[in-house]
């Protein structure tokens, strides 16, 4: 035991030697667990980039697209459909949504089609779901607004139902007492036919003989006032026209008051009897009573035309009343139980036509792949060739450094260009037309990725002595640059800020290019953003190289003091 | 003298870490001449023949080499130049053990843009000279280790340079080996390459190099001729005594009680024992002599000439 317990204490005093393989061991992971913790501890999705595009934006397309911008997306309006889908085929946007034109509740076509990026493995499912949920959202909000208006508008109804039947009553009540009034005109009109009867018109008859008495006097007196004043014009100094003149004026006074007299016998019937005064009095009463009941008739006119009135009135608010309840439950009319319940529809659509999960899964196998390969057979070339036998002779030669790290790169590259030819072979065995259609472009961008981790495995070569040693920061390296990709979690899920920096890792810029040249048949041209940037690190690299070997001064003291 | 310098060191000094390995050396080696590096380990050969090829940077210094132009230059400054006129055999072979001995000889030669013509002669006169033309075909790793030694010193040499530096090329080896290997050296050398070889063998370095050069405490302490160094030395004496009995302590008692005898060093060898003295030659016999008639048990009494080996363990003692 004690000698395995020394065993054990004399590898662990070697590793401690090793300063490099101790900071690899306990920083690697402190590293790793630092990033993954400043990156991943969170719930949330941080802006991801919604495509919209519209043939006609109206208020209740904008309502999805206020829905959509929150913290966790934001959307960008394309100009057409063709746009929107080519935004997340070179990764501006992260899907696409097509609402239909004229998007109305009850339009014909309410289906939103969700363009999803299946290749962007669980990313798509999450931005599907995220969608989903928001589109939902907003649906249900439709839903609760619509059911919410029909109901206000039942409560409108219910409201002025209860006001109608309030109205009608009071119609009803007026209609009473209409009829009431009515009843008691008639009534009082009927109780009061009786007050001119015979005995007033007797009555009546007396007073007017001896109305007609006195008539007679009068008419008498008048007779001798004619007669005198015949004399006085007989006897007067009148000339004789002038006698003529008047006398014809007299006689026609008498011959008026003659028949006045007779027009007054003839009014007077000794058939006539009572007190005329009496029965006008009688007459005066009942004129007083009739102009009573006349009094009230009107009182009740006036009621029964204010009552008319009101109701002329209350009728009409009924009517308007029912007119808007009409109008307003016209709207509803208009939808149907299914529009209320799903307002919109939402579709999903992958972005490509492919079908197959390798297709979409393909870029990164191939990405991950390269990565690895590159990495780890760089570092174990560069690591191998400066721990050989042969390193002193090499570097003692009149041959230049460029020319050992270009015959390293090119032996790499040449591995790793059977490796990539391979997998692109076995890629056309399953789909063909997808590789063949793109095959240069996609030849030349994996050789470019090669050519970027080839690169950093013999950096890492060159930087750390043993094999086991590059073995194990290549390995920790290709760890980092796969976690802080979108291959265990969505770069989406980190921090704004994180994912911008993280978005230029060689890896991810590695898998989008071969998302693009694979799945989207991208041209280079296309591409050169990306290109750029990958070859700008290449190039930094290869910068960082010449100074690491500088720096170590050829690594000729190693080899010499071995 | 009628040779003419090829390399001059002046004034080197080299530090490697904290550490002064080297300080002040003043080195001229001649063309065609075999010069020998010797100290005991960790003195700084290697560090010096590193130095020399623009390995290491000087603390202080040049090493300048004669140039086609027939005007010296800086090795430093002139580097890619220089590295064609040497050839290099380190301690440890450096070649690719997967290869095959004629695949490691055209890659190393295709280092030095040789011409392929060139290149194909020179690498079949040298595998004729290190005689492994049986065994090109043979993986490196596959060769014994006298002929990996021969196959590193060809892959130094297969772009045929002016100056071969070897740094302990026979230090892992048998006598017979390293006799083989010293005989390459002479071969080389005929040739017309100038040699520069550390090694600890001082009596096979005493028989091949033309001169050398003792490193001590950082300084080169002696540059010359094997003949020159032994002359410098000439004084002590090894004598060795053998008795009947094979015990000494009586003898060495009455040898030791004799001051002018100035006995410097004692050591037991062959059942007998070795002595250094500084004595006079002709008191040193006569003392002996004495000594060996009044002592019986005496069989055996030698007065001989020092290897250099000996002379060198004295000049580092001294």
């Amino acid at each position: 035991m004690s000698k395995i317990g020394l065993m054990i204490k004399k590898n662990f005093l070697m590793l401690i030697t090793s300063k490099w393989l101790a900071l690899i061991v306990i920083l690697g992971p402190l590293l790793t667990i630092f990033l993954a913790g400043i990156a991943f501890d969170n719930l949330n999705t941080y802006k991801m980039n919604i495509g919209v595009y519209s043939e006609t934006y109206n208020q209740f397309t904008n309502s999805f697209i206020l829905k959509l911008n929150t913290d966790e997306f934001r959307t960008i309006k394309t100009d057409s459909k063709l746009e929107c889908i080519d935004n997340v085929k070179m990764g501006i946007s992260h899907t696409c949504i097509i609402f239909p034109p004229n998007l109305e509740l009850n339009a014909e076509n309410k289906e939103i089609l969700i363009y999803i990026d299946y290749s962007k493995l669980n990313l798509a499912w999450i931005v599907r779901e995220k969608l989903f949920s928001r589109i939902d959202e907003r649906s249900t909000e439709i839903t609760k607004e619509l059911t919410g208006n029909i109901l206000s508008k039942l409560l409108i109804a219910r409201d002025e139902i209860s006001k109608d039947a309030l109205i009608l009553v009071l119609v009803k009540e007026n209609e009473a007492s209409i009829e009431d009034i009515n009843s008691k005109t008639l009534d009082l009109i009927l109780n009061k036919s009786g007050i001119l009867n015979s005995s007033d018109v007797h009555k009546l008859a007396s007073k007017t003989a001896s109305v007609k008495v006195a008539m007679d006097l009068a008419m008498e007196k008048s007779e001798k006032n004619l007669r005198y004043a015949e004399n006085l014009v007989r006897d007067g100094d009148f000339d004789d026209d002038e006698k003529e003149e008047y006398l014809s004026d007299i006689k026609q006074q008498r011959s008026f008051l003659r028949e006045k007299q007779n027009y007054i016998d003839g009014l007077y019937d000794p058939d006539y009897s009572g007190s005329i005064n009496r029965t006008l009095e009688n007459l005066s009463l009942s004129v007083e009573e009739i102009n009573n009941i006349l009094l009230i008739s009107e009182s009740n006119l006036a009621d029964i035309d204010g009552l008319s009135d009101l109701n002329y009135k209350l009728l009409k608010r009924l009517v308007f009343s029912i007119s808007n309840l009409e109008k307003e439950l016209e709207d509803s009319d208009k939808l149907s139980a299914g529009d209320i319940a799903a307002p919109v529809v939402a579709g999903i659509k992958p972005i490509t036509s492919y079908n197959s999960n390798l297709n979409y899964i393909f870029p990164t196998l191939m990405a991950i792949s390269i990565l690895l390969a590159a990495i780890l057979l760089s570092a174990i070339v560069v690591v191998t060739e400066l721990n050989s036998q042969a390193f002193f002779r090499n570097t003692i030669s009149p041959t230049s450094k460029v020319s050992f790290f270009f015959s390293s790169y090119l032996t790499n590259l040449s591995l790793i260009g059977i490796h990539i030819f391979l997998m692109l072979n076995i890629a056309m065995f399953f789909f063909f037309s997808q590789i063949i259609g793109n095959f240069f472009t996609i030849l030349i961008v994996s050789l470019l990725i090669a050519t970027f981790f080839i690169v950093l495995g013999m950096g890492i070569g060159h930087l750390f002595k043993t094999e086991q040693m590059s073995i194990l920061a290549a390995a920790s390296t290709s760890s980092m640059l796969l976690f802080l990709s979108n291959i265990l979690m969505p770069i989406e899920n980190t921090p704004e800020i994180f994912s911008n920096i993280v978005q230029y890792n060689p890896f991810i810029i590695s898998v989008s290019l071969l998302r693009k040249s694979i799945l989207f048949d991208q041209s280079l041209l296309a591409l050169k953003g990306e290109i750029f940037v990958l070859v700008l690190f290449t190039f930094l690299l290869i910068a960082l190289y010449a100074v690491i070997c500088y720096g170590k001064g050829d690594g000729l003291r190693k080899s010499a003091s071995s | 003298m009628g040779i003419k310098n090829i390399l001059r060191v002046s004034n080197l000094s080299v530090r490697l870490g904290k550490k002064i390995i080297l300080e002040n050396i003043d080195l001229n080696v001649k063309k065609g001449e075999v010069l020998g590096v010797v100290g005991i380990s960790g003195v700084g050969k290697t560090t010096l023949l590193n130095s020399i090829i623009g390995y290491y940077p000087l603390l202080n210094g040049t090493v300048k080499y004669k140039s086609q132009a027939k005007k010296f230059v800086s090795v430093q400054d002139n580097l890619n130049n220089f590295k064609r006129l040497f050839g290099f055999s380190a301690q440890n072979p450096s070649f690719y053990p997967e290869l095959t001995v004629m695949e490691n000889l055209e890659y190393f030669a295709s280092l030095y843009d040789v011409p392929k013509e060139i290149k194909e002669q020179n690498i079949k006169k040298v595998l004729k000279l290190v005689q492994l033309e049986d065994h090109s075909k043979v993986c490196a790793k596959n060769l014994s280790g006298g002929m990996k030694k021969r196959l590193d010193i060809a892959c130094a040499i297969a772009h045929n340079p002016k100056i071969l530096i070897l740094d302990e090329p026979t230090s892992d080896m048998d006598p017979v080996l390293r006799e083989r290997m010293w005989s390459l050296m002479e071969e080389i050398n005929k040739n017309g390459t100038t040699i520069i070889v550390a090694s600890h063998f001082l009596s096979e370095i005493e028989h091949t190099c033309d001169r050398i050069v003792f490193l001590r405490d950082k300084c080169a302490e002696f540059i010359g001729t094997p003949k020159e160094f032994r002359s410098l030395y000439s004084k002590i004496k090894e004598i060795y005594i053998s008795t009947k009995d094979g015990k000494h302590d009586i003898v060495l008692k009455k040898i030791m009680s004799k001051p002018f005898l100035e006995i410097k060093h004692v050591s037991r060898k062959n059942g007998g024992i070795l002595l250094h003295s500084r004595g006079n030659k002709k008191a040193v016999s006569d003392a002996l002599s004495n000594i060996a008639r009044r002592e019986k048990n005496i069989s055996n009494v030698e007065i001989r000439n020092p290897s250099l080996d000996v002379l060198f363990k004295v000049f580092v003692e001294k």
